[in-house]
């Protein structure tokens, strides 16, 4: 049997201005690719410019990649209607994301109207049961979104985009911008939708110690490319690419102090590579890097759960 | 820390925001000491008032914000009976802050040369020479590369972590005795909030700097911080040193935080806890304890009276505001 998203050697450029008139392509995908299986959550992990937010607009057919292509239950992804009712995302900023002059119910009827040719009572209906899967109070649908806080308004999106019974959600940084005792109560609520309704999530984060909480399998991307991908407990536990050795010691431990070496240099890892020159993408912030990092690239090397980009894995 | 001077003295702050004709009790009696190299964190989620309590030491509380009371000494000098222009001369080169979002906060229209040179035009007697030795200094200290070259550039050429190190060196620019960071990694990648949590340390213990760290997480705070403040709701629920809150969290706001942190998370359970229910919206006023319709624990008394705040003596520095106390309910002390 197919898997439910299948996701084969995508890639992406986008334009990039170089100065006066000049531009150059810049590729920010390449060749990924990885499987979303039914009832499961495949995080994506990565830093800012890794590619993760392009991943997920090409998912949701709001962009089409150069080249590659997404299987959804084994057929290629080719109407956006049809993928627009399957596949369904929500952002980070719950503020941002909401209409302040439209009502919960109105916005929340809004996906019904475009696409499920529903009767005003069912619509009725189904935008009750909507909100009460994510813990509010269906009277609550005639406030404006201002009346919520912002906990309650990332509710209000998951159940926006759990009305067209989608199959998949794609969640771009959907508990980034939360507090810690909110993103537990969204983080459980995800769980619960997940075990309760069988539904698949697409969970796109920067903060891999939230990977450990929700997902099952997990995918590493540094530059466009994937590093490391496989199951959460291998990879967190075992880890095999420098990279997501070095995400994991970079998380803050509740009361360790800070590993302070006062002749360290401190090196910040904010230059990324050109991904048009050869060799290893992470290679200049790789410890392990050597010859053969900077002239080829490396292959992904399997086990039997686990696959890593990496000569030294 | 004991025998170093000092630094800042906050007694009794509270800030109100009049709207439609309503006050509304932004933080409630706040107060707190820092000495010269000492690290003292704020810890609270958002509306609990640690920004605002940052702002009011500043003295940058605006319309429709105002001072209900409260003392903020620097240097013993009390700030607030300053006049603007005053104030002026201290904040910049004596105290100085840096913000969540290094992007926004750095003027897009001048270069990064321009803007840490302001800093220094404002508060020194350097001629331009000097200034501009003192400014591709300042780079080399934040640690950026090709410091000539970026020195050129703008706001917009620059990533999150290098404006956040133009940030750094302008609000070091005058080596001030205190610096207030306002949730300086929470924008940025974790291995780049590594190295700025560093550069932060060290900084600081070279100039023997005070320093106060605001954010929202505790396990960063953690990691650099001498003595926490956790705030809920606009007041101060529990401080402490950095060590003894996680041998033991004294009030239940605060161990239900710690609870509900990604890496406290155990399979075991499958579900992570969670704080019940929200934060009592802006101008709620609650007859008894603010945390208490979300509080595991609240009794009777809990939802009738105002619980103080309670300077625990065989623990000093800890205070608690809470009729039950954890740790004298477990006994574990």
């Amino acid at each position: 049997m197919p898997a439910l998203l299948s996701v084969s050697k995508i890639s992406k450029s986008y334009r990039e201005s170089t100065g006066f008139l000049g531009t150059r392509e810049k590729e920010v995908l390449s060749e990924v690719s990885f499987e979303l299986e039914s009832a499961q959550i495949f995080a994506v992990v990565g830093e800012s410019g890794s590619g993760k937010s392009t991943l997920a607009r090409q998912v949701v057919m709001l962009e089409q990649p150069d080249s590659g292509e997404i299987f959804l239950h084994g057929k290629p992804l080719q109407s956006e209607a049809a993928v627009h009712q399957q596949i369904r995302m929500i952002f980070q900023n719950p503020v941002a994301s909401l209409n302040p002059h439209k009502r919960i119910y109105q916005q929340l009827e809004e996906p019904l109207i475009n696409y499920a040719g529903l009767s005003q009572s069912e619509r009725a209906n189904r935008i009750r049961q909507s909100l009460e899967h994510v813990g509010l109070d269906a009277d609550q649908a005639s406030r404006f979104p201002h009346m919520f806080s912002g906990g309650q308004r990332q509710r209000i999106t998951i159940a926006r985009a759990l009305i067209l019974n989608p199959e998949i959600i794609v969640a771009d940084e959907a508990v980034s911008a939360l507090d810690v005792s909110v993103q537990a109560q969204i983080l459980n609520l995800i769980l619960d939708l997940k075990d309760e309704m069988g539904m698949s999530w697409l969970f796109i984060t920067h903060d891999i110690s939230v990977v450990n909480v929700i997902a099952d399998r997990v995918m590493v991307l540094y530059a466009g490319k994937v590093m490391e991908i496989g199951r959460v407990k291998d990879v967190l536990e075992n880890p095999l690419h420098p990279y997501t050795r070095k995400l994991l010691e970079c998380v803050p431990k509740m009361g360790a102090s800070l590993n302070m070496d006062f002749n360290e240099e401190l090196s910040y890892p904010d230059v990324v590579v050109p991904s048009t020159e050869s060799g290893c993408v992470y290679r200049n912030r790789c410890p392990l890097a050597d010859q053969i990092c900077r002239e080829s690239e490396p292959p992904m090397i399997s086990s039997a759960n686990q696959s890593a980009a990496c000569f030294k894995a | 820390m004991n025998g170093e001077p000092v630094l800042l003295e906050v007694e009794d702050l509270s800030v109100d925001f009049e709207l439609r004709g309503v006050s509304i009790n932004a933080i409630q009696s706040v107060s707190l000491k820092v000495s010269a190299g000492e690290t003292v964190g704020i810890v609270g989620e958002s509306g609990s008032g640690k920004s605002v309590t940052s702002l009011a030491i500043m003295g940058l509380i605006k319309e429709p914000g105002f001072l209900r009371s409260g003392v903020v000494r620097i240097f013993g000098e009390d700030m607030l009976k300053l006049s603007r222009r005053q104030r002026r001369k201290y904040l910049g080169r004596d105290i100085s802050m840096i913000f969540q979002e290094p992007t926004e906060s750095l003027n897009p229209v001048f270069s990064i040369a321009q803007q840490i040179d302001e800093v220094l035009k404002s508060h020194g007697s350097m001629n331009h020479e000097q200034r501009t030795d003192r400014v591709l200094e300042l780079m080399k200290i934040v640690g950026m590369p090709e410091p000539e070259k970026t020195l050129r550039s703008w706001p917009h050429q620059l990533s999150g972590g290098m404006n956040q190190r133009v940030m750094i060196a302008m609000a070091i620019a005058c080596n001030p005795s205190l610096l207030i960071a306002d949730e300086p990694t929470t924008a940025l990648d974790v291995t780049v909030q590594e190295q700025i949590l560093k550069l932060l340390r060290r900084l600081q213990q070279e100039n023997n700097m005070g320093l106060i760290f605001i954010t929202h997480d505790l396990s960063v705070v953690s990691t650099i911080a001498d003595k926490i403040i956790v705030m809920y709701a606009g007041q101060v629920v529990e401080l402490c040193a950095t060590d003894d809150l996680f041998q033991q969290a004294l009030h239940p706001y605060t161990e239900a935080l710690l609870k509900s942190l990604p890496e406290n998370y155990s399979s075991a359970n499958k579900r992570m806890d969670s704080i019940k229910g929200s934060q009592p919206a802006a101008g709620e006023i609650l007859p008894g304890c603010r945390f208490q319709p979300r509080c595991n624990y609240a009794r009777e008394l809990c939802s009738q009276q105002k619980p103080v705040l309670n300077a625990i003596e065989e623990f000093s520095p800890r205070a608690v505001r809470c009729f039950y106390p954890l740790v004298y309910d477990s006994g574990t002390v």
